[in-house]
């Protein structure tokens, strides 16, 4: 469990490029949720995330990670990388072995596991991602955007992390990339991994989210099930609930639909 | 961590500095550097640095932020003073005078920088050796390549910001160890960094070249003007420059 209290974060404090990222922001993070982070650019949620893990220390507030303050001056923040997994937006810009294999575990080694130990968990992440044998001898940088990326979170998983974070997992990717990146949280989710997803596609957290988080300006504006934060008005919606709210005005209660599955269900029952 | 570079960083606020044509100031940090090398007796040591000041206060950009910028050079600093001082005659003054003309040096050209916008800079250099195309040297050329350097400076430093949380993130770790380890720590930085800085050097030329760079004489949206504060720069930084010439010949 996750807990953020209180959590505020300033840039460069004391400069003119001073900048207050995130301000006041509190909330929990369960054991084998789904978190779906959701805010316009620059509304301070790869900020935020960067202090899941202890990447950065917040100006003032505090992390707890089930129910330890990381930011004690005794907590262990290397220990702590290996439990609270963050991968970056664009993460295969980190690759950098001559080999993929070699790249993958290069985060097990450093979490002091033996070559046998990270060669093993490097080869179970790779599978995860769909990454068979035939990768393991190639560069890295010899790869299609795709597969770079599935390497980069493979090099996550193979710490096996208690809580995943990731950022635009998906960003830039074609359609078949997108949803097995997904299929793949959703798996690993239901194995019994938190995720925390930043998204700005509110399809996908609609989707695939138990829980969302909207932030905006730095601020936490809301946080709740999906279903219940897309039936207010200050975020735009999923096409599922913005088509349900359309046959609202014509009469139809569709309300609390947010994904296409929920629509096609509750429609064909109206009929 | 590496925000703390401050080498080339423009320091966004107004001051009398700021609204000095780039020329004049390349000019007059250029004599300001000549002098630092003239100076080397305690008058004329104590005027240059009287001058370094007189120019930290009229940047308006806090003392804290410019001295920042030292940090780079404390070590050679150390080791040639350490030097100066066993091995030289006269090492302790040898040194004070080599540590204060590293200091000069550094925060005069650091006033520069933090006072000048890159792109100003290069438009400077531009018009400055504007004479030289008349022999055939490709100036704006030389000029695009000092403003894109400039440019890609605080470019690169985020990204190996953001390289080095990355692999922070994959419990690396590159504050401990002894000298070898952390060299070793930083392939996982180093390779990364070169990879994208190749791959954004070619984004840019093909940026470039679809913009059809090269293809004619560009004119400038605002051309550089020189206004009276200019001549009165001019004419402070060579009576300075004239006044550090003659102290030195009358071996004051």
């Amino acid at each position: 469990m996750i807990e953020i209290r209180d959590l505020c974060y300033r840039y460069d404090v004391g400069t003119p490029f001073e900048k207050v990222a995130v301000q006041n922001v509190s909330f929990t993070i369960e054991d084998g949720a789904f978190l779906g982070i959701a805010g316009s650019t620059g509304s301070g949620k790869s900020t935020l995330i960067k202090h899941l893990n202890g990447l950065l220390r917040p100006t003032s507030g505090t992390v707890l990670l089930n129910g330890e303050d990381i930011f004690a001056s005794t907590y262990d923040r290397i220990a702590l990388r290996g439990k609270v997994g963050l991968v970056f937006q664009y993460p295969e810009y980190q690759l950098f072995e001559e080999t993929v294999l070699r790249d993958v575990m290069f985060g097990p080694k450093n979490m002091g596991l033996s070559d046998k130990d990270a060669k093993q968990r490097a080869k179970d992440a790779l599978s995860l991602v769909g990454l068979g044998k035939e990768y393991y001898k190639r560069s890295p940088f010899a790869l299609s955007g795709g597969e770079k990326r599935r390497v980069a979170i493979a090099g996550m998983l193979a710490m096996q992390p208690q809580v995943l974070v990731l950022d635009e997992p998906a960003a830039g990717l074609d359609p078949r990339m997108h949803n097995e990146i997904f299929s793949l949280l959703k798996r690993l989710n239901e194995e019994g991994t938190t995720i925390v997803v930043v998204s700005h596609s509110m399809e996908d957290i609609a989707q695939y989210c138990t829980t969302m988080a909207l932030m905006d300006n730095g601020r936490l504006v809301d946080f709740g099930k999906p279903a219940e934060v897309f039936a207010k008005d200050h975020v735009s919606k999923p096409f599922a609930a913005r088509v349900a709210q359309m046959l609202g005005d014509f009469g139809c209660d569709l309300s609390g639909v947010c994904t296409i599955e929920d629509l096609v269900e509750r429609i064909c029952k109206e009929m | 961590m590496l925000k703390d570079v401050t080498l080339g960083r423009y320091y966004p606020i107004e001051s009398p500095l700021h609204e000095l044509d780039p020329r004049t100031k390349m000019v007059a940090i250029l004599i300001y550097i000549v002098t630092t090398f003239l100076a080397s007796t305690p008058i004329t040591c104590a005027l240059t640095f009287l001058v370094l000041c007189l120019l930290i206060h009229l940047s308006k950009v806090p003392v804290r932020y410019m001295v920042k910028g030292l940090r780079a050079v404390v070590i050679i600093v150390v080791i040639t003073d350490l030097i100066n001082i066993f091995f030289v005659e006269n090492g302790l003054w040898k040194a004070f005078i080599v540590t204060l003309r590293m200091i000069e040096i550094v925060l005069g050209s650091n006033i520069l920088s933090l006072t000048t916008k890159p792109k100003t800079m290069a438009a400077g250099i531009e018009k400055g050796l504007g004479w030289m195309k008349r022999l055939h040297v490709p100036v704006h050329d030389f000029a695009t390549m000092i403003s894109i350097a400039f440019r890609f400076l605080p470019i690169l430093t985020q990204e190996a910001d953001k390289v080095m949380e990355a692999q922070k993130a994959r419990g690396a770790d590159f504050e401990s160890g002894n000298l070898l380890r952390r060299a070793k720590a930083l392939m996982p930085i180093l390779i990364p960094l070169f990879v994208s800085a190749f791959r954004r050097a070619d984004e840019l030329a093909l940026a470039m070249d679809s913009r059809l760079y090269g293809s004619g004489e560009p004119t400038s949206l605002h051309p550089l003007k020189y206004n009276t504060s200019d001549g009165v720069s001019y004419l402070l930084a060579f009576a300075y420059l004239a006044l550090v010439i003659v102290l030195k010949v009358v071996h004051v």
